[in-house]
């Protein structure tokens, strides 16, 4: 087994196909878990009469904002050009849920005058699924890039069958696999994600 | 929960655009000398609002439902999520290497329901402890809870974590089978 680093963070999470969709999905429900939740605690509010009898049992649309209405010609533009935001924010939102940090094809070489050359991602996450794939104690293997085409990361998930423990799998990965990758990629760093799904028991197989 | 949320993005991001356009085509529709909305019920949502009070049931109903909502959708986005992976050792440093909850939890499920004695068990995985529920047969030995605590911490031993979990077992008697 080979020499192992102690440090680093001791949880991972989920990969995601785009990881700034997933902050704003975040931010923005939680946005608007705080805005209805505000309107929603007003309303109580008003309703229960902390805010003096008087608007407990005055009607949501009272007389007094209808006459404000009809007295503000310029009311229903500000109503329109806060819709038109509000829609363009929800196509933004809509638009960023289709967006992708996969990676179809890697830059291997590059020459201002002669071109560059690009490598099919496809072709080398098969080749490397290949190489995995044959290793004892694996049963299924995935692979993918992410980032850019000039800065990418492999992910590769890896099933084992049991007779292998996931640790020895890891150490034959990085110890002949990995310098396989960067070798056909002529790249001397290749950052790797290796995500291991294990069987129910290991012990019965061996 | 990002698969939730993404379908929750959808939703909310669909009718929220299908609104917006409308009022922005109503509010056009309506400059141009056209008195009754084309789309929108503004007439009738109009005269619900006009004549229910800020303490009328449906009003404060209708609140509650936003406050209910609202909280649950803040609660559920603010919580730190539990993580997907528990990191692994590695010995390169360009190598990030995980192993998934959901594998952890079937290998300790697995190696502390064969240990003679223990029936059922149910495994949550944390980022610091792994919690194990386990039911004794009655008349199990009586070194089984001894047992699966060590065939679990060897279990979570072996599978090299950066930092492994404690393991907290809790082994209750269940009925004769």
């Amino acid at each position: 087994m080979s020499a192992t680093q102690s440090s680093g963070p001791a949880a991972l999470s989920a990969e995601t196909r785009q990881p700034g969709t997933v902050r704003a999905n975040r931010i923005l429900l939680a946005a608007l878990g705080v805005l209805l939740l505000g309107v929603g605690v007003l309303a109580l509010l008003a309703g229960f009469g902390a805010f003096g009898q008087r608007l407990r049992l005055q009607f949501v649309l009272a007389p007094s904002i209808e006459q404000f209405v009809a007295a503000s010609p310029w009311y229903w533009s500000v109503v329109a050009v806060v819709a038109a935001v509000v829609a363009l924010l929800c196509l933004w939102w809509l638009l960023i849920q289709t967006r992708s940090d996969r990676v179809s094809a890697i830059r291997v070489s590059e020459d201002r005058t002669a071109g560059s050359t690009f490598l099919d991602a496809g072709a080398f996450t098969s080749a490397l699924e290949a190489e995995i794939g044959t290793y004892r104690g694996v049963s299924r293997v995935g692979a993918y890039l992410s980032g850019t085409p000039n800065r990418y990361r492999a992910t590769v998930r890896v099933a084992l069958d049991g007779r292998i423990d996931a640790g020895d799998i890891h150490d034959r990965i990085v110890g002949q696999a990995l310098p396989m990758a960067r070798n056909a990629l002529s790249v001397t760093e290749l950052p790797f994600r290796l995500e291991f799904e294990l069987p129910k028991s290991t012990r019965n197989i061996r | 929960m990002r698969t939730t949320d993404r379908i929750l993005s959808l939703v909310i991001g669909l009718a929220l655009f299908a609104l917006s356009v409308l009022v922005v085509v109503e509010v056009i529709y309506a400059a141009v000398n056209n008195p009754k909305p084309l789309f929108l019920p503004y007439a009738q949502v109009a005269e619900f609002f006009r004549t229910h009070s800020w303490s009328a049931g449906w009003i404060v109903t209708g609140a509650v439902v936003l406050a209910l909502l609202g909280l649950l959708l803040l609660v559920s986005e603010v919580r730190r999520r539990r993580p997907a992976l528990l990191a692994m050792q590695s010995a390169d440093p360009q190598v990030v290497a995980g192993i998934s909850r959901r594998s952890i939890q079937r290998v300790l499920d697995a190696e502390i329901g064969a240990v003679p004695g223990v029936g059922k068990t149910s495994t949550r995985v944390g980022r610091r402890t792994v919690r194990v529920k386990a039911v004794s047969w009655a008349g199990a030995p009586d070194n089984v809870g001894p047992e699966a605590r060590e065939r679990g911490e060897a279990a979570l031993a072996g599978l090299r974590l950066q930092k492994p979990p404690s393991l907290s077992l809790t082994l209750r008697s269940g009925r004769d089978s």
